[in-house]
């Protein structure tokens, strides 16, 4: 059982990464971004692809695939998102056609996917990370494992920081509101938006690298149920609650390990679906109201 | 003399701690053209929105010709011959203007009582046709009937939006700042239309900043200040009350 | 011609039957609905017409009770979710699709499970089929225009605005919400009736996507514009087949464009050549009610 609360931590802490990279461009930029799951492949699929033949250590895997995440990101924006924004003027009536881009961006950046994997599941090379397991207090842990929750805790906690401590954060903040008072802080909105969408797809990247690692696989539809369960945590921690978002992932995470492990494992989505429907009923500002993006 | 044909009693809208409308009492007469002025945050666009009830009633009544509406949703209060308009011009553009005008008709005319259904519906259809053409008549909007609301001038705007709450067959029209950003020119036109759908009977009530207006159209003022009333009885003496200049000019003070 | 049409026949077929379903989307979408679950009934349809065909139902009995059942179901669901706007809607939708495919994918004494229903006879020919589409797509059209379009368009412009002209605005988004599931229910059962597997993976995330690639090529603003795009996408593999196996990928690229640089679509292209030529061809332009496709009484 206890093993089972490591499993969901584990668990938790790639939600935690991929929810946080949602919840910036939702909360923030009001994109409803169905690409999000396939920026995260992108970022395993980067891993996979850049130590194909090379052994490459963890170190320069994850930042390269952070790099070309956030950059495919960044591209949503410039090439759909933005346009998109100026064309409709509206930010309310943009969201249908944002989340339109991206789910035709999202079967595009798929369709490379099957490409790259001849649409067979693929494994990193391994060397890039060597995992070796040890036992603590009767559990069987892995460095990868206790290194990924690292990372989440970490950059969760990074933004959290950013958010409120710094001057980009508050920028970041103004934006969630209104693009104008982002301007009167000196950052322009345009680029603040930048910056948000490559966070957003670090984040997701890095959550990609980290779940090919862990379960030495990658295969092109992988990311399809994570992408609702992403939305699931940000509704149950509240949009733009990074401190929400870091404990609705851990939630959801230890539900869905309860389900797998003490019900049936073939209702493991099922789980978080039937969560986003019953919040939005019956709370949708999500079990942490207080929106960090709006808090003054 | 008529029934009174809009009445509140006591309404209050408080919105969490913000106590937006707290305590407003009005007796409207039916055929007269009614303003509601007030500083800054006195409460008069929450008070309307309370009224066309797309706001709730904290605590108070609202009876409409008589039937209390209190706790009647907005659809129903159309229905029952209540027609507005909003501070920013709300027309449909991707409609013409003959459209955005049938549009007050759809839903609160019927084709009578007698017939079958077909003939019911065909009865609605020249009902609703002969108003629209009235109210484009009377609003002197013949030569943009068929353009789409954005490509016209604000003035025009707006009287297309009367137009569609005349062509409703409305008793009472509710106008929230119908004149803001306007050009003067274009404010006297609304001024005309308004003294027009006077003479014509119809009750109006006008929330307005701009004073000059609100004398040259009004036949009774209510003033409002802090979400309650303040004074009320005829435009000329009410503004030159103490109690009314001190209102506005303290709130301009403050800057508010 | 003949042979075209035998030759493509699957293909029109399916392009028919998709076509209800897009027009699911688009009604929903036109009158601001922002339901995706059109798609989720149409698993309901497809298994549950299936099933009933399988214990050797007809095409009209089996298409009526999986249209009174979804009624029913989609009547509940509309009730519940009618306090959601927008995303949040789309959201929960989405979500709704995806259990739908969950329970397709684990129910397997009723569904199959992962290998689905198969060996399902054909039970519908395809001049009856397009007399099917042809009645939903004239429903659809009659109710999108006049009297009622003007309302869908008030309900998806201005809510608000749509309560102060009398517009019952809750119930009419629940009308809304239940014939577009309908639609999906129909679109399902079709394609149950004229192919002889339904599978789960058929309809999910790759289902939805297909949808709004259709609305979005075709134009979202009207009926035919959903047809029209629904035969696009039906045809698409096709047309691109010189592209093989990059075919996706450029699918995925025209709709991001079409998304952002041509809004209307496939009707928006046509509409504004048709302008274009009009005012080459001296003409004045053309008053905007009829420019609009006559939504004018």
């Amino acid at each position: 059982m206890a093993q089972h609360l490591l499993d969901a931590v584990v668990l938790g802490s790639i939600f935690t990464l991929f929810a946080l990279g949602l919840s910036l461009s939702w909360g923030v930029l009001n994109v409803l971004n169905l690409a999000h799951g396939a920026i995260f492949l992108m970022g395993g699929l980067t891993a996979y692809v850049i130590t194909d033949g090379n052994d490459l250590p963890l170190v320069v895997v994850l930042p390269a695939a952070m790099l070309v995440s956030g950059l495919l990101a960044v591209a949503l924006e410039v090439v759909a998102y933005r346009p998109l924004r100026e064309r409709v003027g509206d930010p309310h009536k943009a969201e249908l056609p944002m989340m339109i881009a991206s789910v035709g961006a999202a079967f595009m950046f798929t369709a490379i996917g099957v490409e790259i994997t001849g649409n067979m599941p693929v494994g990193v090379n391994p060397a890039v990370f060597e995992v070796s397991g040890f036992d603590v207090l009767g559990l069987r842990v892995t460095d990868l494992e206790i290194l990924i929750v690292v990372v989440a805790l970490v950059f969760g906690g990074g933004l959290a920081w950013f958010v409120a401590r710094t001057r980009h954060g508050r920028a970041l903040r103004a934006l969630a509101q209104d693009p104008y008072t982002c301007g009167l802080l000196g950052i322009s909105p345009a680029r603040m938006a930048f910056i948000t969408m490559f966070v957003s797809g670090a984040f997701a990247g890095t959550a990609g690298v980290l779940l090919a690692l862990q379960q030495s696989a990658i295969e092109a539809h992988s990311w399809e149920p994570l992408l609702l369960k992403g939305f699931a945590v940000i509704v149950l921690g509240g949009v733009g609650s990074v401190y929400g978002t870091i404990a609705a992932a851990y939630l959801l995470a230890i539900t869905e390990i309860v389900t797998v492990s003490y019900i049936t494992p073939s209702l493991r989505d099922a789980v978080a679906f039937a969560l986003i429907l019953v919040l939005l009923l019956l709370r949708p500002q999500g079990l942490f109201a207080k929106t960090a993006w709006q808090r003054s | 003399m008529s029934a009174p044909i809009l009445e509140l009693e006591g309404v209050k809208v408080w919105f969490g701690g913000v106590k937006a409308v707290d305590g407003v009492d009005l007796t409207l007469e039916e055929g007269r053209l009614y303003g509601i002025i007030g500083p800054n945050g006195s409460g008069k666009t929450t008070l309307i929105n309370a009224v066309s009830r797309l706001t709730p009633l904290t605590a108070g009544r609202i009876r409409f010709a008589g039937e209390d509406i209190s706790t009647a949703p907005p659809h129903v209060v159309a229905r029952m011959g209540m027609a507005r308009t909003f501070q920013a011009i709300r027309l449909l553009p991707t409609l013409d203007v003959r459209e955005n005008i049938l549009l007050g008709t759809d839903h609160v005319l019927d084709g009578g009582d007698g017939g079958s259904g077909r003939e019911r519906s065909r009865a609605r259809r020249k009902r609703a046709a002969e108003a629209v053409d009235e109210a484009i008549e009377r609003l002197g909007l013949q030569a943009v009937a068929h353009e789409r609301p954005g490509s016209l001038p604000y003035g025009t705007q707006r009287r297309v939006e009367i137009a569609r709450a005349v062509a409703s067959g409305c008793r009472l029209l509710l106008l929230d700042e119908p004149v803001a950003g306007m050009s003067q020119a274009e404010r006297d036109e609304i001024a005309e239309v308004l003294r027009s759908l006077r003479q014509q009977g119809l009750t109006q009530v006008l929330i307005e900043h701009d004073l000059r207006m609100v004398l040259k159209t009004c036949e009774y003022l209510y003033v409002l200040n802090l979400g309650t009333n303040l004074a009320e009885g005829e435009p000329e003496q009410t503004v030159s009350l103490p109690s009314v200049q001190e209102a506005y000019l303290g709130r301009s003070h403050a800057g508010a | 011609m003949i042979e075209w049409f035998d030759s493509n026949e699957a293909l029109i077929q399916s392009a028919l039957a998709m076509s209800v379903l897009a027009l699911s989307v688009q009604l929903a979408l036109h009158a601001g609905v922002f339901s995706l679950a059109g798609v989720g009934f149409w698993a309901i349809g497809g298994y549950g017409t299936a099933k009933l065909v399988l214990e050797g139902w007809s095409t009209a009995p089996a298409l009526a009770v999986m249209v009174a059942i979804s009624a029913v179901i989609a009547l509940a669901m509309g009730l519940i979710l009618n306090r959601l706007r927008a995303l949040y809607l789309a959201m929960a939708t989405f979500a709704f699709v995806l259990i739908v495919q969950i329970v397709a994918l684990n129910w397997e004494s009723v569904t199959g499970g992962p290998v689905g229903l198969f060996a399902i006879p054909v039970t519908i020919t395809t001049p009856v089929l397009v007399v099917i589409v042809a009645l939903c797509a004239l429903g659809i059209a009659l109710w999108e225009r006049g009297r009622s379009g003007r309302m869908m368009e008030a309900l998806r412009e201005d809510e608000q605005l749509a309560a102060t002209v009398g517009i019952d605005v809750r119930r009419r988004r629940v009308v809304v919400f239940v014939v577009s599931s309908l639609l999906g229910t129909v679109s399902g059962g079709l394609y149950a009736m004229m192919f002889n597997t339904i599978t789960p993976d058929q309809a999910g995330f790759g289902l939805i996507t297909n949808v709004l690639m259709m609305i979005v090529l075709g134009g979202i603003s009207t009926w035919w514009g959903a047809v029209v795009g629904a035969f696009i996408v039906t045809w698409l593999p096709e047309i691109l087949r010189f592209a093989e196996d990059y075919r996706a990928i450029i699918q995925g690229a025209i709709v991001l464009f079409v998304v952002v640089y041509a809004p209307d679509g496939l009707v928006g292209v046509v509409r504004r050549a048709g302008a274009l030529a009009r005012r080459l061809a001296g003409r004045r332009a053309v008053p905007a009610e009829v420019a609009a496709g006559g939504t004018a009484e």
